[in-house]
């Protein structure tokens, strides 16, 4: 089981993800979400020609549940939270979808639900993590490309996937 | 907020979303589908799902679900509908079978299958034109759809093998395969479970090598790309067979000992030098001997292929090339190479052969008169009797390509076809549109069943509502050439007064006083894979036990044909086939280009300077399914058109224009989106159109968007499997001054 003081979150092999968007789908209907709002989002890249090939790849956008998240600041009712364990949660009982923090995150991923009237971001799925399920889209992944857990000790094994010297992000970032 | 699943039922099951048949879990509370999640116990996808399963909860509100069977009650097409009771639907549907077959031959009847129901509606198909009509025609999604590279396989070694290697569900392992050939397929798009798989392997550090006119999505993972120009991937493989022999690339030891026709193929495949095939092919030469040397020295390698090869005029030749570089190099039945797995004892086509045999007994079929291979048409190895084609008739049951029935019902030759009878949405998946409604408006009785009002119930007398995968249950389903089985069970009510279709089928049939093995919906469950038909052991004792444990996988075997040979009549790999000779074909592989290729001098080439590809699978879809489902529309609201940047540019349209898509065979609006693409080819999804502006325009949401208006409907085709044009003929693209519509209804905002 997680302790609180261990750090969670998801991790993209980007390499491996093909665009099927089923992590899109799979959180659409793990958190109800209306058409038109993306708690994630896959950007397509390209094509590109590069060298005489073509390029092209793909990239899941979320809340990336930053060390020092500027959203968490800019609330002005003080909705959002970060967990000791890194997620940056809002409190639906509070927000009031102003949108401030949509400009005070540096990707501008907060939404507004239009028939909420509400502030969604990824969450994480903690309802699920915090009963030791996977997040709706790691679940689902088809290209074998998310994965959950701590991130550093992902990125280690995704390295030595790709036989590229580890790095490591530190912790709580 | 999270969606609420507190007091749902857990129900464990088969997802019928596509050919894959994943497990799933499914929270239901209310007879109401609150989610569905992978099953990670699932030895297909491990919990994992494509987006297809995800968004099943809203196919409880779609809004043109069917719900009562309807009678109509104006003109063809116009819309009007009576509501109308079971008895009296069939009573009349019975009926008029029986004025028809009296007036204009048994054989005037026509069923079309569809990939809609997987193997219900084959039953359903074959069952009212075989032992209810006494009709030899079955329309067949096979033409287009895995038969041609099943009938190049069956040629040369004797059965169908796999497309793919012994994936890990199947017992074999990742690691096994060091070299992955894709050609042809987009499994990530048309077969996501495999397209899973696949990155495993790659994952693994296998060696990645795509071959397809399109750059798509493996292909930006690949090691290697070859940009094939569309049509002409039967020359690409005989210049690298070419290749790898004059480099002595190949198995030697293996070739001595199991190929027979090798100096045949040897002199073959002589007139294909490089220098000629990078002509044919655009693929520049010092790529195809890199991707020859590496599929022959890191291996086991495994090909997979798929309906990219299918849908020329080489249908069957491109796969019989590609399948004698698995054959030359070995790499058969080997882990990590293309396997025959063995499906669990007492399932499978032998005995799927032995129903539809007892039905065409039943109905006193004379399959000469099959419309397919009679009068000017000759497809013996694809449409004549099935008792002819050696280990190939266990897996055709349906075997009339729909472009000739749809010909016959239009023109009156070689007979007409008066009646046609379908769950399949015709209008959107058969090259010619255009064609195949002017046929529906010909025919006498026309009866369209299923879960929607589509594109082609519009047109029909009779329109039936059928249960949809997850209302009814399916008893055993499977992943074709798999030795892998799995039971779909019921898991909430069909909407209003929606059948099980086979309960339709066998109300009809007792109607007409037709006599089947089965009485019920459930003795079929029970029985149709199982007694009275197999002769085999079983691998479980009853249908029962394997419900019970949802799915069965047998051991995996390598290397059978050292004990047994292979099923060909020689016991070897024929490179020369004899059953290709025995059925006036010839017995070696031959390119052979289409008549308005780029390469031609053709003035329609001239006129229409672009190359068509059509039927890219995209995951959110399955063929005209799920066009009205809010979450995999807002993938997708629009018809696209890939295209290069570069053309789009000279042509004045950006990504996201609505584009007019133009051949000499008609012309649809779509928007364009930038591709990885030569500069002369586009690509297009297929059978798209607009359920929810049917009422208002049915021209303009279904004709005037969807991509098989623009295919060639006639001739020419594959000679052996007819397999239409539906990857590579002329057309031009300009900018459209609007769109169809004012505003989409699910555009995302």
């Amino acid at each position: 089981m997680r302790t609180p003081s261990r750090q969670i979150g998801i991790v993209v092999d980007v390499a491996s993800c093909h665009g099927c968007r089923a992590c899109e789908v799979a959180c659409k209907q793990e958190h109800d979400l209306p058409v038109g709002v993306k708690r994630m989002n896959v950007i397509t890249t390209g094509p590109r020609m590069v060298g005489g090939r073509w390029t092209q790849s793909w990239v899941p956008m979320r809340c990336m549940h930053c060390g020092k998240p500027a959203c968490v600041e800019a609330c002005p009712v003080n909705a959002i939270t970060k967990r000791s364990d890194a997620p940056v949660l809002v409190d639906h009982a509070k927000c009031t979808g102003c949108m401030l923090c949509n400009e005070a995150c540096p990707t501008a991923i907060p939404q507004l639900n239009p028939e909420t009237n509400l502030i969604e971001w990824c969450d994480l799925c903690v309802h699920l993590v915090d009963r030791g399920e996977l997040p709706a889209c790691v679940k689902h992944c088809e290209g074998n490309a998310m994965y959950f857990g701590n991130p550093n000790e992902i990125i280690a094994m995704l390295n030595r996937r790709h036989g590229m010297k580890v790095v490591s992000l530190t912790d709580g970032r | 907020m999270p969606v609420d699943v507190t007091g749902a039922k857990v129900l464990k099951s088969t997802c019928g979303d596509c050919h894959c048949f994943c497990g799933i879990i499914a929270y239901v509370r209310d007879n109401k589908i609150l989610k569905i999640e992978g099953d990670p116990d699932h030895p297909m996808n491990k919990g994992v799902l494509c987006p297809k399963p995800l968004s099943y909860k809203q196919m409880a509100d779609i809004p043109n679900r069917l719900l009562y069977p309807m009678k109509r009650s104006g003109e063809r097409g116009e819309n009007k509908w009576q509501r109308v009771t079971w008895d009296q639907a069939l009573d009349e549907i019975g009926s008029e079978l029986k004025r028809i077959r009296a007036t204009w031959g048994p054989e005037s009847i026509a069923t079309k299958e569809t990939s809609k129901f997987r193997q219900n509606c084959r039953f359903a198909c074959c069952t009212i034109s075989y032992a209810i009509s006494g009709s030899p025609n079955v329309g067949t999604i096979g033409y287009t759809c895995k038969r041609p590279g099943m009938i190049a396989h069956t040629s040369i070694i004797g059965q169908p093998m796999t497309f793919e290697y012994a994936l890990d569900f199947m017992g074999g392992d990742p690691e096994d395969t060091k070299c992955l050939v894709v050609w042809g397929a987009n499994p990530v798009h048309s077969h996501p479970i495999l397209g899973y798989h696949i990155m495993k392997v790659k994952q693994t550090g296998a060696k990645l090598i795509v071959v397809d006119p399109r750059f798509q999505e493996l292909a930006a993972k690949a090691d290697l790309y070859l940009q094939v120009r569309p049509g002409a991937d039967c020359a690409l493989a005989l210049g690298m067979l070419n290749y790898m022999i004059e480099e002595n690339l190949y198995n030697k030891p293996f070739v001595d000992k199991w190929c027979i026709g090798f100096r045949e193929l040897k002199e073959r495949v002589r007139q294909y030098p490089l220098d000629l095939v990078e002509k044919l092919t655009w693929v520049p030469k010092e790529k195809i001997k890199e991707a020859v040397r590496m599929y022959c020295t890191s291996g086991p390698a495994t090909i997979h292929t798929r309906l990219g090869l299918d849908q020329n005029v080489n249908g069957v030749d491109s796969s019989r090339a590609i399948a004698m570089l698995i054959a030359l190099t070995g790499n058969i039945d080997i882990p990590g190479g293309n396997v025959f797995p063995e499906r669990p004892r007492g399932f499978g086509v032998e005995t799927y052969h032995d129903v539809y045999k007892d039905m065409i007994k039943r109905g006193g079929v004379d399959e000469k008169k099959r419309v397919s291979n009679y009068g000017e048409w000759h497809f013996p190895l694809f449409s004549g009797p099935v008792e002819d084609t050696g280990h190939l008739k266990y897996w055709q049951p349906c075997n009339t390509q729909d472009p000739i029935i749809i010909k016959a019902a239009v023109e009156g030759k070689p007979y007409p076809i008066k009646a046609i009878l379908t769950p399949s949405n015709l209008v959107l998946n058969t090259p010619g549109s255009r064609r195949v409604v002017e046929a529906l408006k010909k025919c006498e009785l026309v009866v369209c069943w299923g879960d929607v009002m589509n594109a082609t119930a519009r047109w029909a007398d009779f329109v039936l509502p059928c249960a949809h995968w997850a209302e009814r249950e399916d008893g055993v389903v499977e992943m074709p050439y798999r030795n892998f089985i799995s039971v779909r069970k019921k898991l909430v009510d069909p909407p209003g007064e929606a059948w099980d279709e086979r309960k339709f089928v066998l109300e009809l049939a007792k109607r007409m006083g037709v006599v089947l093995p089965w009485s019920s919906v459930e003795e079929m469950n029970e029985t149709y894979n199982l007694v009275p038909y197999s002769s085999e052991a079983f691998d479980v004792a009853s249908y029962a036990e394997l419900r019970e444990r949802g799915f069965l996988v047998t051991d995996i075997h390598y290397r059978k044909y050292e004990t047994q040979g292979f099923k060909t009549p020689s016991g070897k790999i024929e490179l020369t086939s004899s059953l290709m000779e025995r059925f006036g074909y010839d017995p070696l592989p031959q390119y052979h280009d289409y008549p308005d290729s780029p390469l031609s001098d053709s003035p329609l080439a001239k006129d229409y300077p672009l190359v068509l590809i059509t039927g890219n699978r995209r995951v959110h879809w399955i063929h005209s399914e799920k066009r009205n489902v809010p979450w995999l529309r807002e993938l997708e609201p629009d018809p696209e058109l890939e295209i290069n940047p570069e053309t789009a540019k000279s042509l004045g349209v950006k990504e996201g224009d609505w584009v007019w898509v133009e051949s000499p065979w008609g012309k649809v609006r779509v928007t364009a989106r930038y591709a990885g693409l030569h500069p002369r080819v586009v690509a297009s999804t297929h059978e798209w159109y607009y359920p929810e502006m049917m009422d208002e325009n049915l021209e303009e949401a279904t004709l005037g968007v969807t991509i098989n208006t623009v295919v060639p409907p006639d001739p020419p085709y594959d000679p052996i499997a007819a397999c239409a044009r539906q990857r590579g003929f002329p057309c031009k693209v300009y900018k459209a001054e609007s769109a169809p519509y004012e505003r989409s209804p699910y555009a995302p905002y």
